[in-house]
Parts: C-alpha cells; structure tokens; sequence
C-alpha cells in the first residue's frame, strides 16, 4: 500500500483530501504544518506529498526544498494553493512538481494526478 | 456618578461651599471620563479583535464551501460518467447477445427479419398488458434468443424436408430444454427472461404443449407473450407445409383455430392484448420483412 502525506494547515482540507483519496487503497497521514510535514516525511518516507503552499511556520516548497537537499530518491509532489499564480506554477514546475492545483481544486483532477504518480 | 452622590451628600443646606466643592468635583470628572475613555478602548479594541476573527472564520467558512461545491460538482460528474459507463456496458452486453443470438440463425437458415419482428412484436404484447417499461424491453430484448436451444439439433433434423417421425420429432422438441441450459444460472436478468422464454415458449395454455405440459399461469407471461407471437409469426410466413397468411387470415386462426392452432393453446388475457394491438402487430410486420 502506498503513502500519501497531506500537509495543510485546514483540518477541513485534510479530511477532504483524505476522504477523496483514502477509498482508492492509500495510506494517507497528516502534518498541520510545515515542520510537522518535514519530520513526518523524514520518519515515514511517503511515497507522494500533497502539500499546500502558504502554512504557517515553513512554506510547502520550504518543505520540498528541505526534502530535496537530502539524501535519498526524491519525493513526488502535488501543489495545493490558494493563491493560483503564475510565478507560483513556474516554481512549483522548476521544483519538479507533478500538479500545481488551485484551491477549490477539483477531486477528480486530485485523483487523477495521484494516480499518475502512484500507478 | 460620583460627583452626583457627593452634591446629594452634602444636602440643600450647604449653598456657602459653592467654590471649594466645584475644585474638588472638576478633577473627578475628569478621571472619570479618562477611566471611561479607556474602558471604551478595550471594549473597541475587543470589538475589532472579535470582527476580525469573525471575518475570518467567515473567510474559512467561504473556503470551505466553495470547496465543497467543487466536491458536489465532481460528485455528479463522477456519478454521470459512472451511469454513462454502464449505459455502454449495458449496449455492448445487448449487441453481443444479439450477434450470438444472429450466429445461431445462420444454422437454422433463418433471416435476422424474425427475430427483429420477434423483438418487436413482444415489446408491443407486453406494454399493451401493461408490463412495467423496463420489463417489457427486457422481454423483448430476450424474445430472440427464444430458439437458441435449436444449435444443439443435428441438421438432418432440423433441414429436413417433409414430416419429422417420432424419433427426429422428440428431438426437435428439446430444443427448449438445450435453449434453457444453455441460458440458465445467469446473474444477467435478460439471460434469466431468456432462459424462461426458451424453456416455455412452446407450452400452450391448455396444458397440451411441451416439453413439460404446463398450464395457463404455470407459463410465465414472458413465454405466454413469446408463444402467441411466434406463433403469429409464423401463421404470416411461408412455410413448407403452408403458403403466407395476410394479417386477417392470421387473426381469424388464432382467435377462432383452424384445427391445428386452437384458440385454447392461448391465455385469453394475451389474446385480448393481440386484438387491443393486432394493428401494430400488422404494422411490425411490413416493416420488417424478409
């Protein structure tokens, strides 16, 4: 079964993604927050991240950053944001990340993505 | 407050120490009014903090919502795309009982004509008796495969030309069975109708038909349906044994016999439903033909 760690500051965010993704075999975990998303991808190695740009503390792509100077395969990643811009996509996409999603983002397209990432 | 409680204090008879009370009462006031100021900016700024968190919860509220619309949107996308899928699943199932259906008339040297009058013929029957729609299509959609059993007869049986004796005609008569066999333990419902309709579609309502001689609602309807209009199906076309009757020859047999067919061999409920709907019947029937 593969992992999927959800970072995101809204509790009601998690549980969405949680909800929409759990039903298709995956072990989701949570992180409230920047540090917490970087510790627990530290302990667990998820197989894919869905992290949400602006939280509090450590930024989603402070988050990917961090994970990236380390050793190891790097982590696949979906961007959540709020925000939808343009300099936002073009980072995301120079970071390597797989889907950039724009809050309301939809289901589906959350589904699709992961399942092009995890097979 | 306090300087109204201290005038009434000294009382009415005090009027000689205007000036020195007004130097006491003027530095209350204005402590008071300081104390009040202050207090009026607690409470504002209480009140903006208060505001502020409510605008944004509020903030989160909208978040949340429009989130969810998007949920509720791929909700039905997702349920539309699912109903369309099985829409083509469904389709694709029916079109390939149909081809099957047809490969098994090209041993029985018939046209697809029968079968598609056949289909027809059932779906005008069973909604004239008032079938329920979906049921009324799937007795139709079944009514072709009712001689399906007939690709286990041998082809000396099956072509051959003149009178069957006993033997080739106990045979034959099994078509039913092989036809219900071949069809039955089904999950699908349509194969299910069509297994009984292959097993039953030569009862006769009299109890005289085969193969286990039921009688009148002993037959399920689907087989009592698919009886009479095979029946005037082949009343309507030529046959070794018989020129092609017109749709009033055909009528007239089926409602009053003509010692071969007897008018007994039908429900009376399914003969009532042919003379309600004899006109469309006709109409299949020059619409499709051989």
């Amino acid at each position: 079964m593969k992992t999927i760690l959800i970072a995101d500051d809204e509790e009601h965010l998690r549980t969405l993604v949680r909800t929409t993704l759990e039903d298709s075999n995956y072990r989701i975990i949570e992180a409230r927050n920047g540090l917490e998303a970087l510790r627990i991808a530290r302990a667990e190695s998820p197989d894919l991240l869905v992290v949400d740009w602006v939280m509090p503390g450590m930024t989603g792509i402070e988050v990917v950053k961090s994970l990236q100077g380390e050793t190891g395969p790097p982590i696949p990643f979906i961007l959540l944001t709020a925000r939808g811009q343009d300099w936002e996509k073009g980072e995301g996409a120079a970071l390597g990340a797989h889907a950039y999603l724009v809050k309301p983002f939809s289901p589906l397209e959350l589904l699709e993505k992961v399942e092009e990432v995890l097979g | 407050m306090t300087w109204h409680s201290s005038d009434g204090d000294r009382g009415p008879a005090s009027d000689q120490a205007d000036a020195p009370s007004e130097r006491l009462v003027k530095p209350t006031l204005d402590t008071e009014l300081g104390r009040t100021r202050a207090q009026l900016d607690v409470c504002a700024r209480d009140l903006r903090q208060m505001v502020n968190a409510e605008r944004e919860k509020r903030e989160c509220l909208d978040a949340t919502h429009k989130q969810l619309q998007v949920y509720a949107r791929d909700v039905k996308r997702g349920f539309e795309a699912e109903r369309r899928k099985t829409r083509e699943l469904e389709k694709a199932f029916r079109d390939t009982v149909w081809r099957l259906t047809r490969a098994a008339q090209y041993k029985d040297n018939e046209t697809g004509a029968h079968i598609r009058r056949l289909s027809r013929y059932a779906a005008v029957v069973a909604r004239q008796l008032g079938v329920p729609e979906p049921e009324a299509e799937r007795i139709a959609a079944a009514a072709p495969m009712h001689d399906i059993g007939k690709l286990a007869v041998p082809d000396a049986t099956l072509h051959k030309e003149g009178p069957l004796d006993d033997r080739e005609w106990e045979v034959m008569k099994k078509h039913s069975g092989f036809g219900a066999s071949l069809l039955q333990q089904s999950a699908s419902p349509l194969l299910e109708i069509a297994r009984q309709i292959a097993l039953t579609h030569h009862e006769r309502c009299d109890g005289t038909g085969y193969p286990q001689g039921l009688k009148g609602e002993e037959i399920p309807l689907c087989g009592r349906i698919v009886m009479l209009i095979d029946q005037y199906d082949a009343l309507r076309s030529r046959r070794c044994y018989k020129p092609p009757f017109d749709h009033e020859t055909t009528r007239r047999v089926l409602l009053e016999g003509d010692g071969r067919t007897m008018p007994s061999h039908f429900d009376p409920t399914l003969l009532d439903a042919f003379c309600g709907a004899h006109k469309e019947l006709e109409a299949v029937y020059a619409e499709i033909s051989d």
